[in-house]
């Protein structure tokens, strides 16, 4: 029988899908173990009016008419929003009386009914409104319109519009952008300094802003370093006292880019780089390891407070000294981190911040309209649950660059090219200024919780002091009224922002969702992808709240709810084997793959920095790349594909089951990637790959890795030729940075065919992945078969005993 | 017939009880206020978190009375809530450098809210109860012979 059902699934082509795809067919998820592959998922065609999937998207795409029928269903109830993501034909509207509900204030979207030429009524409120004269009259030319359903308010989902005074309590700011940064010899030790002074000096063109676009610097070892830009040469000015850091200058230390362009040039290439280079020669100025990032912080809000914009903190170690509660200690033993990492009790208070010094600082920048963006660059504990308060609650971004394998330490080429490629998007990437995004839905439905880095300022309002295409929100809805005379309900968020330029603008997203009264339908037309999003973000409250464990109990105690439902759903069906419906055939997969997440694994040792990362991308990564996080793609490069075309490899699901001796494998978990090679490859390939004849010559980035102990030399440098000059026998002196991969460009179709590929990922998503070359022998190969999550593992199940376990706590 | 300790306790008690209803009011009210966008969460919390100890100290502090004048009945029943507060305080979000229970930044989550209102009436009835409960603890002791 299960040959006859595997038969069944690989025949499952297009016209069969339709029939699971309307839910008439339950997956027996026994019956197959790689049922990611196997199936195919139907993306409904999509026009102008529906919301764009990866901008605004609902858990279940059709609602259940009461509370109960939800309770009922055990599904989680939510939308996943990613308001400031960068597509592009968004319709701009300006020059025209914005058509607001004058009860609720919702935006005229096209899914209000309209009652003849003049009147609509709003579909959140209910209410009756008259649309303004100017609203048929074409802007250009003037005549009166003949079909109202033609405005872009009426046939797009999506709609921008710019703001009038009415939209502004103070005139648009002008964008500012303050950069506060380590330079303690654990920074100088890093060598991070001089790339990021290239880096930005190399974006001063490109980063967003108008004529009146503001900049500054503030340096922090155990004193704090202000730069006055104000004169003809930038001014270094050193302040000891940072108890009570009294501020030289304010106005010189933010100003002005375009007219004092090069102050700040000669700021970036001499100023900055003889901080510790000085008569040419790279030493440290004075051996300084103390870190007053508190004190640095507080100085740069109360610099900027006044205009507003974005602070970005670089980090390169733990806070030591500054006022009271900015100081934090090393709370992470790493002796104890294995065992740490099965007990879970004692790991909650870890995951909680230590001290409400930076969340306050956060809430206080919240206020006025600044945001600060973190990146971690330290290889050790950062206490990244305290200091990233400071990015979650301020409507900020984290970056870490402290993973296992893939930090300075190990790697200090590829981390240092990872992070100035990633400088560069973030310097360069769209950003909205003084922001507040509002979700409006229709009269019964209430938001429960909010996930994602912001400040929850009332029930529906969350305050962004910066908006930036790349992080993603979610909300919980609860049902509050039944739907029972009602054929759709409505969402409606909009964005109201300060765009670069200085324009107040507004970005509403519109999401109508049908409403449903069986049971069997909510199940049906549960969006898998969004539920996992949904019930990992609940996940880490709940670690944060409680610990670990029950966090894992209930994401399986949510699974188990979803197999008895459909049980009583279709009994007939459900009456063999472990049945689901269609909709939900890959959440098993996906919450077991959770389960050994980093975020969320047991028994395993991990970094606590790693995990409190992982639970923050988990909050706040958008719905496009959250899935990939989760369950990683698996490639066999190996295979024809041509990526010029736009073909790529298909994926094969994680087991080990599916590696081919012979075969060279590309892992992609968004946040790394892994070039896994197997022994028996063929050799023309190894060849045109990498112009080496032997498997064993393959430069292997396991080779030169020792566990947690001292750096040994970059492995990369190998193969840049231009800039190793003191990289080969020290590691006290700063590392350079190398090429983000390190496959050769050969000039062959196997080689170019990889590469492209492998560019194609990486611009895929906004940060760099790290990359990783591993021979099957190499010392590193354990950090690849962790992303195995269908096979077993030391301290879990594989996918299959998983679905075995849960059958039987189906049937006890 | 004299004014014992006991008495004294209770009239004390009374005092202070009035008081708590005017501390349950007001906690009522200003997570209403927050469901209702009148105020900011920020303030509310600044406004509430100074309030929470006091409250705390209060309820104890007449409790301590009635366990030195042998009430042990009504001792009885205010140690629930005192083990309750007791629980609330240890439980507080993690980190907070000041007094309170609240933090600006989770309180606006459903869960919470509706917890901290549910609390804020159950306490409103208790203390209201517990007020007309003193003042008959009041009346039968200085009548008690």
């Amino acid at each position: 029988m299960v040959q006859q059902m595997v038969q069944q699934f690989g025949s499952m082509s297009v016209q069969n899908n339709w029939s699971s795809l309307w839910g008439q067919e339950g997956v027996n998820l026994l019956a197959d173990r790689n049922i990611k592959t196997k199936t195919v998922d139907i993306v409904p065609g999509q026009d102008t009016r529906d919301c764009n999937r990866n901008v605004m998207r609902s858990t279940l795409q059709k609602v259940p008419e009461t509370a109960s029928l939800l309770q009922k269903s055990r599904l989680p109830f939510g939308l996943l929003i990613h308001p400031f993501c960068d597509y592009e034909n968004i319709p701009i509207i300006q020059d025209r009386t914005i058509v607001r509900c004058r009860n609720c204030r919702t935006y005229l979207n096209p899914f209000v009914r309209l009652l003849d030429q003049r009147r609509w009524q709003c579909n959140i409120c209910h209410r009756v409104n008259d649309l303004p004269d100017d609203f048929l009259v074409d802007p250009v030319t003037h005549k009166l319109i003949n079909y109202p359903l033609d405005q872009p308010e009426l046939s797009h989902a999506t709609v921008e519009f710019v703001a009038s005074v009415e939209y502004m309590v103070r005139p648009p700011q002008p964008a500012a952008y303050l950069f506060v940064f380590d330079c303690s010899a654990h920074a100088f030790h890093l060598g991070y300094l001089p790339v990021m002074a290239d880096t930005i000096y190399s974006c001063l063109n490109s980063i967003p802003g108008d004529t009146r676009t503001m900049i500054g610097f503030i340096g922090f070892d155990s004193r704090i370093h202000f730069f006055n830009l104000g004169d003809k040469k930038p001014q270094h000015m050193i302040m000891p006292d940072i108890k009570d850091v009294f501020i030289p200058s304010p106005e010189s230390l933010l100003v002005n880019l375009h007219s004092k362009r090069p102050v700040i040039e000669h700021f970036l290439y001499k100023t900055l780089k003889e901080l510790f280079n000085h008569d040419g020669v790279s030493q440290p100025v004075a051996v300084d390891s103390g870190s007053a990032m508190g004190s640095a912080l507080s100085a740069a809000y109360e610099v900027i407070s006044s205009i507003g914009g974005r602070i970005t903190v670089i980090q390169a170690t733990l806070p030591s000294l500054g006022p009271d509660g900015s100081v934090l200690a090393n709370r992470e033993d790493p002796n104890n981190r294995a065992s740490n990492s099965s007990n879970t009790a004692q790991l909650t208070p870890l995951l909680n911040p230590a001290t409400d010094f930076y969340k306050k600082l956060a809430l206080d920048c919240s206020e006025h309209h600044v945001a600060v963006d973190l990146f971690n660059l330290s290889p050790t504990f950062s206490d990244l649950a305290t200091v990233g308060q400071v990015a979650k609650v301020s409507g900020g971004s984290v970056f870490y660059y402290g993973a296992t394998g893939a930090n300075m330490a190990t790697n200090p080429g590829r981390v240092l090219a990872r992070f100035s490629t990633d400088l560069v998007h973030y310097l360069c990437r769209n950003i909205g200024f003084e922001a507040v995004m509002r979700l409006r839905c229709t009269k019964g439905l209430s938001i429960h919780t909010f996930h994602g880095n912001f400040f929850v300022r009332s029930t529906d309002l969350i305050s962004l002091p910066n908006c930036n295409p790349d992080n993603g929100y979610a909300m919980q809805i609860s049902i509050d009224e039944d739907f029972k005379d009602f054929n759709s309900v409505c969402f409606q968020a909009a964005v109201l922002y300060t765009n670069p330029a200085g324009e107040r603008r507004i970005r509403v997203h519109t999401l109508n969702l049908p409403i449903v009264s069986t049971l069997s339908d909510v199940i049906n037309f549960a969006d898998q992808e969004a539920i996992t999003a949904m019930l990992c973000k609940m996940a880490v409250d709940r670690s944060m709240s409680s610990n670990i464990s029950d966090a894992r109990e209930a994401m399986i105690n949510a699974i188990l709810d979803l197999l008895s439902t459909y049980r009583n759903v279709a009994p007939y069906e459900a009456s063999y084997g472990l049945t689901t419906s269609y909709s939900t055939r890959l959440l098993p997969l996906y919450i077991s793959a959770l389960l050994k997440h980093t975020a969320f694994r047991v028994g395993i040792s991990t970094k606590i920095d790693e995990r409190v990362y992982a639970m923050e991308r988990l909050k706040s990564l958008p719905i496009c790349h959250i899935t990939t996080y989760i369950y990683p793609d698996l490639y066999p490069v190996h295979t024809e594909f041509n990526p010029f075309a736009g073909e790529y490899p298909k994926p094969v699901q994680l087991s080990f089951a599916n590696v081919d001796r012979n075969g060279v494998y590309l892992l992609d978990t968004y946040e790394c990637i892994y070039l896994y090679i197997c022994k028996s490859v063929n050799h023309q390939w190894l060849s045109d790959v990498f112009g080496v004849t032997q498997w064993a010559k393959i430069p292997d980035d396991g080779d030169y890795y020792s566990d947690g102990g001292d750096p040994k030399v970059s492995k990369t440098s190998r193969y840049s030729t231009h800039h190793n000059l003191h990289n080969d026998s020290s590691n006290r002196l700063p590392a350079t940075p190398t090429s983000v991969t390190p496959l050769p460009r050969l000039d062959n179709p196997t080689s170019m065919r990889l590469n492209a590929f492998i560019d194609y990922l990486m611009s895929s998503r906004p940060l760099m992945p790290h990359f990783f070359l591993l021979r099957e022998d190499s010392r590193l190969r354990y950090s690849f078969l962790q992303y195995m999550y269908d096979d077993r593992s030391e301290s879990a199940f594989s996918y299959y005993e998983f679905l075995q376990h849960l059958q039987s706590q189906l049937k006890g | 017939m004299g004014f014992t300790f006991a008495a004294f306790s209770y009239v004390f008690a009374l005092i202070l009880d009035a008081f708590l209803i005017f501390f349950a009011v007001f906690h009522v009210i200003a997570f209403d206020e927050l469901k209702t966008d009148f105020k900011n969460p920020i303030d509310q919390c600044n406004t509430l978190n100074p309030l929470v100890l006091p409250e705390y100290i209060i309820h104890i502090t007449f409790n301590v009375l009635f366990l030195f004048a042998g009430e042990w009945f009504t001792v009885l029943i205010n140690i629930p809530l005192i083990a309750y507060h007791v629980y609330r305080y240890i439980h507080r979000p993690a980190g907070m450098s000041g007094p309170g229970l609240y933090d600006p930044t989770t309180i606006m989550n459903a869960d919470q809210m509706s917890r901290a209102t549910r609390e804020g009436w159950f306490k409103l009835a208790y203390y209201l109860l517990s007020f007309f409960y003193y003042l008959y603890g009041m009346i039968s002791s200085l009548i008690a012979v």
